[in-house]
This record gives structure tokens, C-alpha cells and sequence, in this order.
């Protein structure tokens, strides 16, 4: 990869990390089966499962480009089923509740007045607790979640390869390795924090009508990760 | 061999890990649920729950994991002389002290000036409900530690992890705290937190804050608290943790399609877990059937 | 640190009393490394403006956490740390100025992205980011310095093992004192107070990492953890003597009244 690439590629990573935190599926008061979603904080869930994809990346990152983006994606996404699978298990049988969609059971979601839900068909209305805004993770945020888990890995894994190309030159491959695995960590945690101030701490995933605001958020993320790779870049090429 | 054994011996310290955190977070209140015991003063109900609250269980289990493998991993190198895994166990038993201690400062100033902070709704502040609950969070914290920095250890040393111990001990201790903050604090949350209502129902938003603050006898403390969760919710989160970390291990022990092996065992895995959680939903509403008042 | 002054201190003040003695700190670690424990306490305001900053974003409710607005900080901040220390050799005479000013330009930028395109509406958005990413580049340049500067020649282990541990040790410091308080009866003396006293645990620790992080740093790091010891019995006083004034009551043990 070309310095310049890489350079590109960095900008590019922020901004998929950016979007990813749109797809999850979390809210905070999931954690009293009163919300749908994952039962922690957007950019908190977010930055688990990226760093899941970089830890798994980081195995594969000298078989090439599209081994590590790959590796990345995969670990992430199997991060996020995880989770959901277990928030569900933690849902049925610690509380005692089915999963169910808050904001597809008022009619409200993306996909219009329907309070079924969008993949399975299942209707959500009268399995919502009431006073919640439903609970758990069923079909649709579920894919969602593993559709951002995705773009996440994958944006995490190429900010890691980009910078890991931009070191390799300059220092010894060990700390090349460690040094980029950290500034791909770092740049995750910054990128995944802007969505939240998008989201408000709760979103439902891709069927909720906060992804409409996904455009704000590319933008931000993309100034914010162009001044990252900028000061990379200028530390790493040009006063070298 | 040698992968399969690291697969396994990481994804069993993973398992332990799992059920230590959240043992540890919930024997604090820290995480999600927090924001129940900090709101029940203010609707009148004085508690006897230790408040620790340090920061979001990510951040939190980063810093214990970090500081752990920080002080393991210099430590093993001056202690190279006694062989390497005498080094790396002693100095990882010495790394979890030092990060429990920090634990343990945390944990107090966190609750004292929590405390302090609900003066407008005359909570006192009761040094027995600190200090009976802080040994447990202390060991907790020190066993989670002390498996973690094994684990990274493992990563790094027989699974041949490009990365420093340390760094995947970051690594390592923000997933964790992200799974155990996703799925045991919703054994606490909504149903240890809430055990006077009935089984079966999320909480309804205006009764949050409306916790249970009667124990099995007299009062309730933390120490409460991890006895109930272990037995479910403790388990999920290890469920979680240690599948993944096992997973992605296991994945690489395989070699059928060259590079692109793991990715490959990793898709199909993800698509059986999607499967059985599609089943589980299915399974629950035909079992619960709607809500019924 | 007088912290005991019924007015409120402002960001950029305690950003001042941070900025000046926090560069001097980094120097005296850089060109004259015996002085490190006099250094240790010039590094302290940082964190006090550093927990500041945290203060004043996550009071107005930012729809995260308080603790990812921490992180997010400190991401910045401890990045830019760290991408400095391969740039070559030659050009060292624009450390610590780049790393902090460049932090300062990112924690605003991202300011005002939340303020013009996301339209978050708090008024103190860019300044306070700008100042909390641009604390947390002064404490990582410190321990940064701290750990490397003196001992590069003479180390077993190298540097970048500590990273993440000065990432994360600054995270908790910075955002733990406004997260550890929070609460209707929340001050700013006593956030402030306790983060002092936060500041303190997190340079032992460091002076503990130098005493384990290479031979030559024996001395530093056991005058460093002796210097913070001495600062940590300090701090918890004045921060116990705050606690008092604000608590409802103390209790031995005890029910809670009117519920029995």
C-alpha cells in the first residue's frame, strides 16, 4: 500500500467506524429490559466489538489487505452475535421476557406503520412489557447488528493495515505491529464516540428512524478522521 | 498441538474471566444498573448498596486488565531466571495485587463522593455497606485480572499474537467489559435490582429507580448481590466471552482453505449463532405468549 | 492548588495553571531527568483541567456516557502521544508544542463538528473538547517523557509495552473524578479535590512502572511514588474534608430511616 493509500485508507476506516455505531443496536436502559438493543451504550458496544476485529485481524496482518479486513469483520460480527445471543438468553430466561422491538411495535420504524417485524414478520406489538420501549434483540436489529459489526471490523481492520504499512519502514516490526494495533485502537475510540452524540445514547439499528441522521455522522467522522490521518501521515512520511 | 491447546486453555481462562467480571461489576453496582441505584434515593428509597460506579465496565476492566499485564510483563522479564512459566504465573499473581489495590482506591473514593453528592435526599452514608462489600469486589477484580493477563499472555506467547501482552490486554478488557456490561447486567438490572416485581416483565421507565432495597434478611448490601447473579447471569457473560475468545482461537487451528481458513469457520459459526438466536426468539414467544396483566 | 475558593474556576484558567507548568514539566523530564519527582507535581494540574473539561461537557447531558467522553479524550490526546515517537530524531525540538497543539486542533475540530453539523447545542463544546484532548497530550508527553527519555540507552523492554497502560491509567483519572461524584450535590471543588487525589494514584503507579521499566530508573521511581504518596495523603484530606461538609450523615452501620 502507497503511503498516500494509506492515507486515503485511514479516512476511509474512521468513517466506516463512524457508521458501524449507526447499524449496532444499544441502549443503556436495555440493561432493565426497558429499551431494545444491546444493554450498554453505543460507542461503548461499538468499541468492544472493534476491538474484538482488531485483536483477530492482528493474526493475519501478513497475509495480506483483504485476510486482515476480512479477519477484522468476521471477529467483530462474531462479537456482536454473541452478545445479542446471550443478551437473549439473559432476556427469556433471567427476566423472563420475549425479544420485541419498541419502535417498530408503535409503528414508527423506518418501515412504516407496520408493527411487524421487517425479516421475520413476527408481530412486536403485544409482546412489549408495557411502559418499555421493548426489550431484547429480535430478527431485524439482530441483522443489523451483525450488518455494522461488519462495516466496523472492517473499518478497524483497515485503519490497522494502513497504519501498519505507514510504520513498517520506520521502525521495527514489533513495535511497527503494537504501535499500529494502538493508533487503530485509539482512532476506533475516537470515531465511535461521534455517532453517539448523533444517537442520543439509544438506537435500534437499521430499522430505526435515527439512520436517516447517518449522513451527519459521515461527515463528521470524515473531517475528524481526515485531521487524524493528516497528523499521521506529516509524523510518519513527511518529517521522517 | 500446540494451537488446539492454546485454543483451549484461552477460551477456559476466558470462561473464568467472564463469570469474575461480572461478579465484580455487580458487587459494585458499577455499569448500566448504576444509574438504578443512583436514582433510588432520589424517589425516597435510602440504600445500603455499595455504589462504586468507577466509569462504564469497559474503561474500567481496561484499566485492571492493562495495569496487571503492565506490571506482569516487566516484572517476567527480571524474574526470566526462575524459567518462563514460574515468571509469567508469579508475575501475573503480582500484577493482579497491584491492579486490586487500584481497585480498591477507586472503589472508595467513588462511593464516598457518590454518597456525598445525594445530600438533598438525606442518604446517609454507611462505612459497613463499603467496606463489607469492597473485599468481595477486590477479589473479583483481582481474579479477572489475574485470568486476563494469563490470557493475553497465552495470545501472545502460544497463539503467536503479533501484538504486546499489554496491548492485548487492553484489547482483551474493553470487549470483556463491553460483553459483561451487555448481557449479566440485565440479570441485575432487571431482575435482581427489581425482585419485588413480577418475573416476566421488563421494567417500566417510570418505575425505574423504584429498586429493591429489602434483602433476603434485614437489609440489603452488595455482598447480596454476586450470590444471586453467579448463579445466572455470571454465566451468560462467561457463555459470551469465553465462546468468542475460544471461537476465534479455534478458528485458526484449522487449515483446509490456507489464509482465508479462519474467515471462512468464523462465517459459518456466525450464521449457526444468528440461527439459534432467530430459534430462542421463536421459542420464547411461543412459550410467553403477548403480555397479560 | 487552591481549590477551596467559594467562585467557580473557568476551563481556561485551570487550562493556564495546566498548560504552563505541564510544558515546564515536559522539559525538565526531557533535558534534566533527575528532577522527575519536582516534575511529577507540575504534571498534576493537567489532570485537573483534564477532569474539568470532562466536567463541563457531561453536565449537559450528552447522550453518552460520561465515561466514553473520557475515553474519547484521552484517545486523542495519548494518539497524537504516541504517533510523535517515530518521527525522526532530528526534528525532537517540536515536541511537546506539536503533540499539544495538534490535540488542541482535533479535540476542536471535533467540537465543532458536534456543534455545527451534529447541532448538539452546548455552548462550551469546542472549548471544553479542545482543552480535555489537549490535557490528556500533556500527561501522556509527561509519563511519555518520564519513562523513555532518560532510559532509552540503557532499557530491557521497550517503550511501547506502556502505551496502552498510560492510555487507559489517564482515561480513568480524567473522568473518574466527575463520574465518581456524580450526583444533585455535585461541586466543583470536590470534583476537583478528587481529582487531585486521582492524579496522585496515577503518577505512583507510573513511578511503580519506572521502577520495574529499566535499572536506570530506580531512584526516579521510587522518589516519584514517594513524591505522590506524600501529594495522595494531601489530597485525601482536603478531599475527606470536603466529603464532610457535603455528606447528609455518616453511620457505623445502620438502617436506612423511615423505611422501618
Amino acid at each position: 500500500m502507497e503511503p498516500v493509500t494509506a492515507f486515503f485508507a485511514i479516512i476511509l476506516g474512521g468513517v466506516l467506524v463512524g457508521i458501524c455505531v449507526h447499524f449496532i443496536p444499544a441502549s443503556a436502559t436495555g440493561a432493565m429490559s426497558a429499551a431494545t438493543g444491546i444493554a450498554t451504550g453505543p460507542s461503548m458496544l461499538s468499541a468492544g466489538a472493534g476491538m474484538a476485529g482488531l485483536l483477530s485481524a492482528s493474526y493475519s496482518i501478513d497475509s495480506g489487505l483483504s485476510v486482515v479486513l476480512a479477519s477484522g469483520a468476521t471477529a467483530s460480527a462474531l462479537m456482536v452475535a454473541l452478545t445479542i445471543l446471550s443478551g437473549n438468553i439473559a432476556n427469556a430466561f433471567g427476566t423472563g421476557v420475549p425479544p420485541a422491538s419498541g419502535q417498530t411495535a408503535s409503528g414508527q420504524s423506518i418501515t412504516g406503520k407496520s408493527t411487524k417485524d421487517a425479516i421475520s414478520g413476527w408481530d412486536q406489538k403485544p409482546y412489549i412489557s408495557p411502559g418499555t420501549d421493548g426489550h431484547g434483540m429480535p430478527v431485524q436489529t439482530n441483522f443489523s447488528g451483525l450488518i455494522g459489526a461488519f462495516i466496523g471490523g472492517t473499518g478497524g481492520a483497515l485503519v490497522l493495515f494502513a497504519v501498519y504499512t505507514l510504520l513498517v519502514p520506520i521502525l521495527r516490526q514489533d513495535a511497527a505491529f503494537t504501535i499500529s494495533g494502538f493508533i487503530a485502537g485509539g482512532v476506533f475510540l475516537i470515531n465511535c464516540v461521534l455517532p453517539a452524540y448523533t444517537l442520543v445514547g439509544k438506537t435500534e439499528g437499521m430499522f430505526d428512524q435515527k439512520i436517516r441522521k447517518t449522513p451527519k455522522t459521515l461527515v463528521s467522522c470524515f473531517i475528524v478522521s481526515s485531521v487524524i490521518a493528516m497528523i499521521i501521515y506529516i509524523a510518519a512520511v513527511v518529517i521522517q | 498441538m500446540l494451537p488446539l491447546l492454546g485454543a483451549a486453555l484461552s477460551g477456559l481462562l476466558a470462561f473464568l474471566a467472564g463469570i469474575f467480571e461480572d461478579s465484580e461489576s455487580n458487587a459494585g453496582s458499577a455499569s448500566n444498573p448504576n444509574s438504578q441505584v443512583q436514582l433510588a434515593p432520589q424517589i425516597g428509597h435510602r440504600h445500603r448498596y455499595f455504589n462504586k460506579a468507577i466509569s462504564g465496565e469497559p474503561p474500567a476492566n481496561a484499566l485492571w486488565v492493562t495495569t496487571a499485564a503492565t506490571v506482569a510483563v516487566l516484572l517476567s522479564v527480571r524474574l526470566e531466571a526462575m524459567g518462563t512459566l514460574y515468571s509469567v504465573i508469579l508475575s501475573s499473581v503480582i500484577g493482579a495485587l497491584v491492579s486490586a489495590l487500584l481497585l480498591g482506591l477507586y472503589g472508595i473514593l467513588a462511593h464516598i463522593s457518590r454518597i456525598a453528592s445525594m445530600r438533598t435526599f438525606r442518604q446517609p452514608l454507611y462505612w459497613d455497606a463499603i467496606f463489607s462489600a469492597l473485599p468481595l469486589g477486590i477479589s473479583f477484580g483481582f481474579l479477572t485480572a489475574f485470568s486476563l493477563t494469563l490470557l493475553s499472555f497465552t495470545a501472545g506467547m502460544m497463539l503467536n499474537n503479533p501484538f504486546s501482552v499489554p496491548l492485548i490486554a487492553l484489547l482483551l478488557g474493553i470487549t470483556i467489559g463491553s460483553i459483561g456490561s451487555a448481557t449479566g447486567d440485565i440479570h441485575y438490572g432487571a431482575e435482581r435490582l427489581y425482585q419485588h416485581y413480577m418475573f416476566g416483565s421488563g421494567i417500566p421507565i417510570a418505575k425505574q429507580g423504584d429498586i429493591d432495597i429489602k434483602g433476603e434478611y434485614g437489609y440489603r448490601n452488595s455482598v447480596d448481590t454476586p450470590y444471586f447473579t453467579l448463579r445466572f447471569g455470571a454465566m451468560v457473560t462467561a457463555f459470551a466471552f469465553g465462546l468468542l475468545i475460544f471461537l476465534d482461537s479455534l478458528s485458526r487451528v484449522f487449515d483446509f482453505a490456507g489464509v482465508w481458513t479462519s474467515v471462512i469457520v468464523e462465517l459459518g459459526i456466525i450464521l449457526i449463532i444468528f440461527i439459534v438466536t432467530v430459534r430462542l426468539e421463536k421459542y420464547t414467544r411461543d412459550k410467553y405468549g403477548p403480555f397479560m396483566r | 492548588m487552591s481549590t477551596d475558593m467559594k467562585k467557580e474556576f473557568t476551563s481556561q484558567e485551570l487550562y493556564f495553571i495546566a498548560l504552563v507548568p505541564g510544558i515546564i514539566a515536559i522539559l525538565m523530564v526531557k533535558f534534566y531527568h533527575p528532577v522527575t519527582p519536582i516534575a511529577v507535581i507540575l504534571i498534576w494540574p493537567a489532570f485537573l483541567s483534564g477532569a474539568n473539561a470532562v466536567r463541563s461537557v457531561a453536565r449537559y447531558g450528552l447522550g453518552t456516557g460520561t465515561a466514553s467522553i473520557g475515553y474519547w479524550g484521552t484517545a486523542v490526546g495519548a494518539t497524537i502521544a504516541f504517533i510523535s515517537q517515530f518521527i525522526n530524531p532530528a526534528y525532537n525540538f517540536v515536541s511537546p508544542y506539536f503533540e499539544i497543539l495538534s490535540a488542541l486542533i482535533v479535540g476542536a475540530v471535533t467540537g465543532i463538528c458536534a456543534q455545527r453539523i451534529i447541532k448538539m447545542k452546548i455552548p462550551v463544546m469546542i472549548r471544553d473538547s479542545a482543552i480535555l484532548a489537549s490535557s490528556t497530550a500533556i500527561i501522556a508527553m509527561f509519563l511519555l517523557g518520564m519513562l523513555t527519555e532518560y532510559s532509552a540507552s540503557v532499557t530491557t523492554v521497550d517503550a511501547y509495552i506502556t502505551y496502552p497502560l498510560i492510555y487507559i491509567a489517564t482515561t480513568l483519572a480524567i473522568l473518574h473524578p466527575f463520574n465518581g461524584s456524580m450526583g444533585a450535590g455535585e461541586n466543583q471543588r470536590r470534583t476537583l479535590r478528587l481529582s487531585a487525589v486521582e492524579a496522585s494514584m496515577t503518577t505512583a503507579l507510573f513511578g511503580l512502572i519506572a521502577l520495574l521499566f529499566s535499572e536506570a530508573l530506580f531512584f526516579t521511581g521510587i522518589s516519584v511514588i514517594i513524591v505522590s504518596a506524600a501529594g495522595f495523603v494531601i489530597f485525601v484530606k482536603r478531599w475527606f474534608s470536603a466529603v464532610k461538609e457535603d455528606t447528609y450523615e455518616f453511620a457505623w452501620t445502620g438502617y436506612p430511616p423511615a423505611e422501618h
